[in-house]
């Protein structure tokens, strides 16, 4: 079922039938997402649990004016910053040592070292250009679609992961060559 | 989605099928979604919002030409009364002030005022002087 049948369901009255096919359609999407920004796998799934419920609670006030998609991203990337803000991982500055361990010890981590250490540059960014670059280099979303979820203009998008990129090339190569 | 973070990002097996299963259950176990009746008034919204602007202009155009429709009474009533005063000939106002205030009581109007009259409304020398005869 794609975004539009999802929301003609919901708007025929078979809301639970429209939610099933959200959860159907996006909660592996959306727990790589949300993985990617926490780095463990116990707190995205905590995560994931609230930003399914936000979902289902917001759902008859959308309006439709954006995609269904970019709606959804928009929601669990809010839920997620503020989850990361209140539990004291996203230091203002740089990588926290709290978030540096997570992804050391993530026993559900699969990539290589030189993917962790990218991990690692990649979280200590500032936050906007960290959701930049998450979005455009692992979860290949086109600039517009990122600039619906971040409501932020396509060029400052564009120069934020400039900068982003730079920062990470730096941190590679001082910490791989 | 990419498949660099799929690699990366490792899950305990049957991960999903078990996520799934809980998240489709939130419906149930939490309060229901209001039903439809934000999505109807977000749709019909729009043509309230028109349908209220057109009652405004309506409103605003009726009571804008009842004003001008007063105004140009107002301006008729006074080219009438003009065109009236015109009819009136030019007289001594004493003699409309002397006319009989009920009927039955006797014109207050001397010989002299007749005259008067005739000599100011251009009457003809002849009958000025039937008039001074009588």
């Amino acid at each position: 079922m794609d975004d539009r049948e999802i929301l003609l369901t919901w708007r025929s009255g078979r809301q639970e039938e429209a939610f099933k096919a959200i959860v159907e359609q996006y909660s592996e999407k959306l727990y790589l997402h949300v993985r990617s920004l926490t780095h463990s796998h116990e707190d995205t799934d905590d995560l994931l649990q609230e930003i399914f419920i936000k979902i289902w609670g917001a759902l008859p006030s959308f309006r439709g004016d954006s995609h269904l998609y970019t709606w959804i991203w928009r929601i669990a990337t809010n839920e997620t910053l503020n989850f990361l803000g209140k539990s004291g991982r996203r230091s203002t500055e740089g990588l926290s040592p709290e978030m540096e361990q997570k992804i050391d010890t993530d026993p559900w981590f699969d990539g290589t070292a030189a993917e962790r250490e990218l991990a690692k540059a990649i979280a200590a960014l500032p936050k906007k250009q960290r959701l930049v670059f998450q979005m455009r280099y692992y979860e290949e979303m086109t600039y517009e679609e990122i600039s619906k979820v971040l409501d932020t203009s396509v060029g400052s998008l564009k120069a934020s992961y400039h900068f982003a990129l730079g920062k990470v090339k730096d941190a590679l190569e001082k910490t791989l060559l | 989605m990419s498949s660099k973070m799929s690699d990366m990002y490792n899950v305990p097996e049957g991960y999903f099928e078990g996520l799934k299963a809980r998240l489709e259950r939130i419906p149930a176990e939490h309060s229901a979604a209001p039903a439809k009746r934000p999505f109807t008034w977000m749709r019909i919204r729009p043509y309230v919002a028109l349908a209220a602007c057109l009652a405004l202009l309506l409103t605003a155009g009726t009571i804008l030409l009842d004003r001008k429709a007063d105004l140009s009474g107002t301006s008729e009533s006074i080219y009438e009364q003009m065109m009236y005063s015109d009819l009136i000939p030019d007289t001594d106002p004493d003699s409309i002030f002397g006319a009989p205030s009920s009927p039955g009581e006797s014109y207050d109007i001397s010989d002299e005022d007749i005259v008067d009259y005739l000599i100011s409304s251009g009457a003809s020398v002849e009958l000025i002087a039937l008039a001074e005869d009588q």
